[in-house]
């Protein structure tokens, strides 16, 4: 018999009758709150489609309309609200989807691949909406430049003075708009790792035993 | 109905409470974090109780849920219940109880298996605990010539661990 073996029976002969919880602590814990990382990816889910959905209900404030309808871009703007709305209730929908497959009395690859399904989907949703932004963004910047008459009202409205060169201003709204997504996506990847690290680590881990 | 959902779940949990005891001592290394995790199991379990068919034993399906928790679900915290013999729960998960040459034996191993991977430690538990491999392959979801292979890579590196 080796090491294993005999550390086996051992393992066997340990005594958990002193260790016992009473029935009466298992009640109280039953109505005790779950710390489970599930729920912190849902709430976080969550607040990233709040996120995107008051980013859209700021950007999309008056300030602007009357700009785009002066620039002829009044259809094409409702269109592209309606789709990206659209697109996102295709997305909370798959997520809830997804959200509801995660079963823990499932095995542990499949209850692992379940969280990084759900988690994919709100990580589509964001890239999908950087993407978008990208998109819109540069179409919004070629319709400012692509007529002079185009530009100055863009100036006039963004209070910005008329002696600014073209492309001063070109290079400066391109960059704030490359700037800005990203950030957004370093900061969401950062966030994206540290939340996964484990689950994906011990999700790769068990992968590799299968090859 | 749902009281006697819950007293039958209670009965259940409070015969087989020794595996997620077994759990919790190998995924964490003092009596709070062991408290934290035998909560959280303990609710796991009973928010999954209504999805348990019976077409498993209740200790295999407890064998998943309480591993799948340790490895997955479980964040380290501290918002535990406050009942009032808090301090005599408290007692009764420490763990200076074993005796002489099985404490020592059982110290030792632990140590090694602390050093373990989450999924290491999984597997090397269900086979502590003698359950056929089919079982532990279809525990983990992985195949069962994988389980044993990767079973005995882990019992080699657990005899080095164990004899430096």
């Amino acid at each position: 018999m080796d090491q294993l073996d005999k550390l086996k029976e051992a393992w066997k002969s340990q005594d958990y009758s002193k260790h016992k919880v009473s029935t009466n602590d298992i009640y109280k814990m039953l109505l005790a709150k779950s710390t489970s990382y599930v729920k912190w990816i849902f709430y976080i889910s969550i607040i990233e489609f709040l996120v995107v959905i008051a980013l859209n209900l700021l950007i999309d404030n008056d300030k602007y309309l009357d700009l785009y309808i002066q620039m002829g871009m009044k259809n094409m703007i409702q269109i592209v609200t309606v789709i990206s709305y659209l697109i996102m209730i295709i997305f909370i929908y798959l997520f809830y989807k997804n959200y509801r497959k995660i079963n823990v009395g499932t095995d542990a690859k499949t209850l692992m691949k379940s969280i990084l399904n759900t988690r994919k989907t709100v990580k589509y949703y964001i890239y999908f909406n950087l993407g978008f932004m990208a998109v819109s963004s540069a179409m919004l910047l070629n319709k400012i430049f692509s007529s002079s008459e185009n530009t100055t009202t863009y100036k006039l409205k963004s209070q910005i003075p008329e002696a600014f060169s073209d492309t001063t201003l070109l290079i400066i709204l391109s960059a704030s708009m490359v700037l800005v997504i990203g950030f957004i996506l370093l900061v969401y990847r950062i966030i994206y790792g540290i939340l996964l690290r484990r689950l994906k680590r011990n999700y790769k881990e068990l992968e590799q035993l299968d090859k | 109905m749902t009281q006697e959902l819950e007293k039958q779940f209670v009965k259940l949990l409070d015969e087989n409470q020794n595996i997620i005891h077994k759990v919790c001592r190998v995924y964490t290394n003092n009596s709070d974090a062991h408290k934290d995790l035998f909560q959280e199991v303990t609710i796991q379990l009973w928010k999954a109780y209504p999805k348990f068919r019976g077409d498993a034993k209740f200790s295999t399906w407890m064998y998943r849920v309480a591993l799948n928790t340790a490895i997955t679900l479980y964040r380290k915290s501290k918002r535990r219940i406050q009942t009032s013999d808090i301090s005599d729960f408290h007692y009764k998960l420490e763990y200076d109880e074993y005796d002489g040459e099985i404490e020592e034996q059982m110290q030792l191993l632990y140590k090694a298996i602390h050093q373990l991977s989450d999924i290491e430690k999984a597997l090397i538990l269900l086979y502590l605990e003698d359950k056929p491999y089919k079982e532990i392959a279809e525990t983990m979801g992985i195949t069962e010539v994988n389980a044993r292979v990767k079973v005995n890579r882990i019992k080699t590196k657990l005899k080095t661990i164990l004899n430096p």
